[in-house]
């Protein structure tokens, strides 16, 4: 078995680069406090089972989207929705397999300014991961509730534009035919967000 | 659904035409008549509904099945009985109707048959129902087979071509039961018949007839109280067979003769048991390979019966020259044995000797004599010879034999050679002959039939019925109680199966001989046993005819493949096609899953390999359950020309 696409790492990479030339390149201003934040990005998505790593590839690219609210001081709450949709081919039997993931996150945080620019911010919550597989003939469906820990660096581009830097590790599982099964992983990405 | 619509129509039609009157009911024109005697303009209304619907009734009422299977009586009885019979006393129908379908495709009477004959008249009342079995052997060497039929008490024995047409008849003093054996005696290619007879009732000789019926020599025997059926069978490799028989006389030693083709005496021996009774075709001798060296040896059953409580069977193994075979100077066991069979059950190239006890047991003795498998069924009995075969396609031989209790079940039971039940199936009754092993439904793999006087069943090793089996037969056996005496062969070469019956109707004390075409490919190596006694000269001996043709090697493995949440586990197949003359038209791989049937997965060509070598992957396979492969190759007859072992994953 093994990934029929190459990993978008090079495209992934552009964005960032060009994302954070675009922060540097900005005039820097003072963190304004918005209520709520809204946050877009790109994740290359690690995946924890081995067995899917082998037929669809090391890494994933995950659309994220995340909406985070203030809700005391530094403490928020937040709640994101990430997509992944992947390929593999079963060389053994020259059989397509394809998978679709859903990832359900929400949980509190907490963030901290570092400069006038540059904000950290700390995640934990919880993951609920869905997926579907058609492979061999069959389509399995399945979805496990789990944890999410992540942390970020937004830098405010603008009084309300940022970009931002995660990384986070989710975990999660699911029992099926072929035994258990483990539906997080680790993902690093970057974008864009608003605050509001 | 049909039934159902017609009755509708039937009532409601006349219904709506008894309410279809001017009034609008007849209930009407009761009431009105009932009052003021009115009604008379509905009148002839009602009474035409009546009339209608008494019609519609009894046009309904008429049984239209039965019609339909009225038709289907006059078109077999043309079909059926199109020639008439050499001989016949009272021409009456003789009913074929199949169990399982009256209108089985797959099953028909063969042209030509049955034929029909009266009962010998033996006086007093008396008479005698003829054959319990038809011998099957191809006499004329044109590759058809000729049946040659031996009524008992009568003067003479029948000789049939495959068409039913009566070819020559061959005369004797006396015919005795169950004594014919056919085989090539002379190597000229054609088979002769070997058969006993009494001159005056008291001189027993032996008769050889070639196939024109014509007398190539007779010997007169001794001791010659008792006569058992001749083997026939080549046991020194000269591809001529030779003539073994034994005679007896009460209280007395047995002899063993063996002659050559010519009458010469090649061996004769006293045996060293005595004997004082027997069964005329329940303790003939059989040949076997015990020593494993380039000939044959034969094996004599003795009966000696005291008491109830004390009786025994000897078994005497001699060379073809009359000497004992080492190990077997004093085997006995205490119960009668009937026909011993003989077979390499372990595969170490020395025969074993199985046979049945008259009470609960199976016996396997090795080639040297020791009692290997005495494996007892309790309350049951088991009268008849076992068949072998390897009806599971597993490369290895089983024993099939029937097994029944007085007033109680009867069954149809195989085991492998260590004693363990493969298959127990339920039959309505016993038969004294052996079952048969022969693939009947061109899967390559060999199934048992059997057949007693109600039915003939075949079935696979799990026990499924081929289709159009069972065929009910009613034999109505009385005096053929041995029969029907099934043969399995291709009398016509057509390259289908034919089998062959007795069938005796008592009432009208009459016996008939019967010949049905079963519509499936009919291949010499998958028929491991298609007659009692395994062949025409009754050598009783089996011999893995799949040896005799091409071994397909086949690979299967499980393979288990996983996705990120889907396991999955396919077989991986892998044969490679024939090196030989032998041409091939196609490749056919089977598949059984579990206890299930064998079903063609794929069918290739022999243009389909590469490199000789073919490749498939059986997707999918449901976990835990078994599945067994083979592989044969076919020629364009259809005809099975090379086979693989059966391989389970």
């Amino acid at each position: 078995m093994k990934q029929t696409k190459k990993i978008g790492l090079k495209s992934m990479i552009i964005g960032v680069f060009l994302l954070a030339c675009l922060g540097v390149a900005s005039p820097a201003a003072a963190i304004p406090a918005h209520k709520f934040m809204a946050t877009a990005g790109i994740n290359a998505f690690r995946a924890a089972s081995g067995d899917y790593r082998q037929l669809y590839g090391q890494t994933a690219l995950m659309p994220e989207f995340k909406l985070t609210c203030m809700v005391y001081g530094n403490f928020s709450v937040w709640g994101g929705f990430g997509l992944i949709s992947r390929q593999g081919l079963i060389e053994e039997l020259d059989e397509q397999a394809r998978i679709n993931q859903t990832f359900l996150n929400f949980g509190v945080g907490y963030a901290r300014k570092l400069t006038g620019k540059l904000r950290l911010r700390g995640e934990l919550g919880l993951a609920y991961i869905s997926f579907k597989e058609e492979a061999l003939e069959v389509t399995q469906k399945g979805s496990g509730l789990g944890w999410k820990i992540g942390a970020g660096l937004d830098y405010f581009v603008g009084k309300r534009l940022f970009v931002t830097l995660a990384v986070a590790y989710s975990q999660a599982g699911d029992e099926t035919e072929a035994g258990k099964v483990k539906l997080g992983g680790a993902q690093v990405g970057a974008g864009v967000g608003l605050g509001f | 659904m049909k039934r159902y619509f017609n009755l509708g129509l039937a009532l409601i039609a006349p219904l709506l035409v008894m309410l279809s009157t001017p009034r609008g009911s007849w209930l009407e024109y009761l009431r009105s008549k009932r009052s003021d005697g009115e009604g008379g303009a509905v009148k002839p209304y009602f009474w035409r509904g009546l009339v209608l619907l008494i019609l519609c009734a009894s046009v309904f009422a008429a049984p239209g099945e039965e019609k339909e299977i009225h038709a289907k009586s006059a078109c077999m009885k043309n079909r059926f009985y199109a020639e008439p019979p050499v001989a016949r006393a009272a021409l009456k129908p003789t009913y074929f109707v199949s169990a399982a379908t009256s209108e089985n495709a797959l099953i028909s009477i063969h042209p030509g048959w049955p034929k029909t004959f009266a009962y010998k008249d033996l006086g007093y009342g008396f008479g005698c129902p003829g054959p319990a079995r038809m011998i099957v052997s191809d006499l004329d060497g044109d590759g058809k087979g000729e049946i040659v039929v031996t009524p008992e008490y009568w003067d003479k024995g029948l000789i049939f071509r495959e068409n039913g047409e009566g070819l020559k008849n061959f005369f004797l003093p006396d015919v005795l039961r169950e004594t014919v054996s056919a085989g090539d005696i002379d190597r000229n290619k054609k088979n002769e018949i070997v058969t006993m007879s009494y001159q005056g009732g008291i001189k027993l000789f032996l008769y050889v007839f070639n196939w024109l019926g014509d007398l190539i020599f007779d010997r007169k025997l001794s001791p010659d109280l008792t006569a058992f059926s001749p083997v026939l069978a080549d046991l020194n490799n000269d591809r001529q067979d030779e003539i073994v028989f034994k005679t007896g006389y009460e209280q007395t030693r047995s002899k063993l003769m063996v002659l050559d083709g010519r009458g010469h005496v090649i061996s004769e021996v006293t045996t060293r048991s005595t004997e004082n009774t027997n069964s005329f075709f329940n303790t003939t001798p059989a040949v076997g390979n015990f020593d494993n060296d380039a000939e044959l040896e034969i094996a004599v059953p003795l009966w000696q019966y005291e008491d109830e409580e004390n009786r025994r069977t000897a078994i005497e193994a001699y060379d073809l020259d009359g000497a004992p075979v080492p190990g077997w100077v004093s085997v006995a066991y205490p119960d009668f044995l009937f026909n011993p069979v003989c077979g390499d059950l372990d595969g170490d190239g020395r025969d074993e000797i199985i046979a049945c006890s008259w009470e609960e047991n199976l016996l396997v003795f090795a080639g040297d004599g020791r009692l290997i498998l005495d494996k007892e069924f309790p309350d049951r009995i088991l009268s008849c010879s076992p068949a072998i075969g390897d009806i599971n396609g597993d490369g290895k031989p089983e024993i099939v034999f029937n097994v029944f209790s007085y007033g109680g079940p009867a069954s149809l039971l195989a085991i492998d050679p260590q004693g363990e039940i493969i298959l127990e199936k339920s039959i309505s009754n016993e038969s004294y002959f052996s079952p048969l092993i022969a693939d009947m439904d061109g899967d390559g793999v060999p199934d048992i039939v059997f057949g007693n006087g109600d039915y003939i069943y075949a079935f696979n090793w799990q026990g499924k019925d081929i289709g159009g089996f069972p065929i009910r037969i009613d034999a109505k056996t009385c005096g053929i109680k041995y029969g029907p005496g099934l043969a399995i062969s291709d009398i016509d070469l057509d390259g289908r199966i034919e089998i062959t019956y007795t069938q005796d109707n008592a009432d009208a004390r009459e016996f008939s001989l019967n010949v049905l075409d079963v519509d499936s490919p009919y291949s010499p190596g998958t028929m491991e046993w298609p007659m009692h006694q395994h062949d025409a000269g009754h050598s009783g001996r089996y011999v893995n005819r799949l040896k005799s043709l091409m071994n397909l090697d086949l690979l299967a493995e499980r393979r288990e493949l996983r996705t990120f949440s889907i396991l999955r586990q396919y077989g991986r197949i892998q044969f490679a096609g024939m090196n030989s003359d032998v041409p091939v038209a196609r490749y056919r791989i089977t598949r059984c899953r579990g206890n299930g049937d064998y079903e063609t997965i794929l069918t290739i060509t022999p243009a389909e390999l590469q490199n000789n070598l073919f490749q498939m992957q059986d997707r999918y396979l449901e976990k835990d359950i078994p599945y067994t492969y083979r592989v044969t190759a076919c020629d364009a007859a259809g005809k099975v020309v090379g086979i693989s072992m059966g391989i389970t994953i």
